[in-house]
């Protein structure tokens, strides 16, 4: 377990990052196929263009002041590095890609809405309903990829 | 990180705010406002002279007969508005404090949450707290009422560690209940509540019902003593708050002095090693050990302080110092030179009457601040609870470790070795150890696996002791604070 520690405002910052790097990647990505993956491709950037300036607005206004303590036991180094790596892989599908970014980003918000519950609820619980987003993306593009 | 950007570099000199408008002073006298990460003036805050404040009282008190017509749905409606506005300009207030304070973006941030939920509660009680009462038939025929009727013109007197929030734990309960304001900010940290007044502009008060003033003590005095103000609200250190609180009473008015503090945190043999560090570095250090609620003696109970004291200095060692616009920062520069000079004669004071300093936080190395009034994490061991650093408040990042035997021990210290009385925890897992903590330990916060205990709005900002004067405490309790009841018996 990584000992890096962050304050809550850096690190949603860094999950404002995620979230732009996912909404890049879906917008960018030259997709072959049907027009399901360009239609999905395209909703996706939309859908984490939003959740960041979701997450911004609730770091700006909901930090709870009496419980400011660092957080420590996430690694958003290494996860912000994984999702470069996925974005960056030669022999691998934007369809596979995709599924690894969603994958990285849905394990690490489980674990940082569990963190930040006490200091920002509603970032907390922002968290875990755009995991929801996460996980019917997940459905999706693994079903595309099953159709393949 | 990158640094978050400035609203402005230069705030230029500040306008007073009376009767709806930004008006110069016309003083001569004017003090530099400072951002204490560069030791950079970033604008001038006149000392308004005794005229300006008497006026702007006036304009108060002739504001009052129209505002208190008004009724309370109305005025609540203002005050819905005002939240709205100030959510607006919430990121603004929350950057400005800490170019003007040196706390950390994240504490300015709750500060402004807190500002808001202090509105958001205003609103909220003022249809049920600020209704009155009635017994009908009390005798044959008779029946009796009691009203809440606001009372007028009072005077808020800010401090410099909470520059937005605390003026914000009096004004909307106020203009709720019907009564007018004048605001004096703290002339170390004027900034926040100025750029705060925006809102109040947005949302079109009725002229007079809020006006500031700016200025040190005279101003302050000048509030205090004027016929027309009906009493004054006060957040600051208790030397101050006393002289406030025997102006207020000389002169007949209502006082609420909300004042200094000397915390206890004590750390019971069986609690939790990390959660309890977590919870005691924003404690000791946060808005760099410069607030009320502060931990500023830690009690190692037994076995705890083999166990916690390494692991606790090693985790404040490693703060990260620098300007609070940057968000990975940790910890901010304490407010003003003079502050940093005054704790470290504190530090000094602690190795001279023998206590261990096995942190050393006076000289910390930060290239890119060379001129800010930066301290690190200062932590003493075997302090004892009769030293000076154990009884005085510091107000800057230092922690002060005392051994106890029991928590006997530790509750005996906090009743008996400070004569004050605003905050104390315990971190603990036992159930029967924190009822009894907090039932026996004379202090008006009572922390359980908290840090800070620090009251929500809808409860009232308690405090005992010499860390509060008065009856009524800031937040909720300011209902009955701003307002008079009024029996009637009426037969028909």
């Amino acid at each position: 377990m990584s000992e890096r520690r962050y304050t809550i405002s850096s690190l949603l910052s860094r999950l404002v990052e995620i979230e732009d790097k996912a909404r890049d990647f879906y917008a960018s990505s030259e997709v072959e196929g049907n027009g399901d993956i360009i239609k999905y491709f395209s909703l996706f950037s939309k859908e984490h263009q939003e959740t960041a300036a979701k997450i911004e607005i609730t770091k700006r206004e909901t930090i709870v002041e009496f419980a400011l303590e660092s957080i420590s036991g996430v690694d958003i180094e290494k996860c912000l590095n994984e999702i470069d790596d996925a974005i960056l892989g030669k022999q691998i599908t934007a369809l596979n890609k995709s599924i690894k970014i969603e994958e990285k980003i849905f394990q690490l918000y489980t674990n940082v809405a569990e963190k930040i519950a006490h200091m920002s609820g509603e970032a907390s619980q922002l968290l875990l309903s755009s995991n929801k987003k996460t996980k019917k993306r997940l459905d999706i593009l693994r079903q595309l990829q099953k159709r393949r | 990180m990158a640094i978050l950007q400035e609203i402005k570099g230069d705030y230029g000199r500040l306008p007073l705010y009376v009767n709806g408008e930004w008006v110069e002073s016309n003083t001569s006298q004017y003090q530099k406002v400072v951002n204490p990460a560069f030791n950079k003036t970033i604008a001038e805050v006149p000392f308004s002279r005794k005229e300006e404040v008497d006026d702007a009282i006036k304009v108060a008190d002739e504001a009052f007969e129209k505002w208190r017509e008004l009724p309370i749905t109305t005025r609540a409606g203002y005050v819905y508005k005002l939240k709205q506005r100030i959510d607006e300009h919430i990121e603004e207030i929350a950057r400005i404090t800490t170019q003007n304070h040196g706390k950390i973006i994240d504490e300015a941030r709750g500060e402004t949450r807190r500002l808001t939920e202090n509105i958001e509660t205003a609103c909220s009680i003022s249809y049920t707290l600020a209704k009155g009462e009635h017994l009908d038939q009390v005798a044959t025929g008779i029946d009796e009422t009691l009203t809440k009727e606001p009372l007028g013109v009072f005077g808020i007197l800010g401090p410099f560690n909470f520059p937005s929030l605390a003026p914000f734990w009096f004004i909307p309960i106020a203009l709720t209940t019907g009564c007018t304001l004048v605001v004096k900010p703290s002339e170390i940290t004027p900034l926040p509540m100025q750029w705060a007044m925006k809102a109040f502009e947005e949302v079109g008060f009725p002229e007079g019902v809020i006006n500031v003033v700016h200025g040190g003590k005279e101003v302050s005095e000048t509030i205090t003593k004027n016929r027309s103000v009906q009493g004054v609200c006060f957040v600051g250190s208790t030397p101050v708050a006393m002289q406030v609180y025997k102006l207020a009473g000389e002169y007949g008015k209502r006082a609420i002095c909300q004042a200094g503090a000397k915390n206890y945190v004590v750390v019971d043999e069986d609690a939790d090693i990390d959660k309890t560090i977590q919870a005691l570095m924003p404690s000791f250090f946060g808005n760099t050990g410069q607030r009320c609620l502060s931990g500023s003696n830690l009690v190692l109970i037994g076995s705890m302080h083999e166990k916690l004291k390494d692991r606790f200095t090693q985790s404040v060692a490693k703060m990260r110092l620098g300007y609070g616009l940057d968000e990975s920062i940790e910890m901010g520069p304490v407010v003003t030179r003079r502050a940093k000079e005054r704790i470290t004669g504190y530090i000094e004071k602690g190795v001279e009457e023998g206590a261990k300093l096995i942190l050393d936080g006076r000289n910390p190395k930060i290239p890119d601040y060379p001129d800010g009034y930066f301290l690190g994490g200062s932590v003493f061991d075997d302090v004892t609870s009769d030293m000076t650093i154990a009884k005085e408040e510091i107000f800057g990042p230092v922690a002060s470790i005392i051994k106890a035997q029991n928590l006997q021990e530790a509750l005996s210290m906090i009743n008996t070795k400070t004569n004050y009385g605003n905050a104390a925890c315990l971190f603990t897992k036992n159930g029967k150890n924190a009822r009894e903590f907090r039932r026996r330990a004379n202090a008006g916060n009572i922390g359980i696996n908290i840090g800070i205990a620090a009251a929500m709005a809808f409860f009232p900002f308690a405090g005992r002791r010499e860390s509060f004067f008065g009856t009524l405490h800031g937040q909720i309790d300011c209902v009955d604070f701003f307002t008079d009841k009024k029996v009637i018996i009426e037969r028909w």
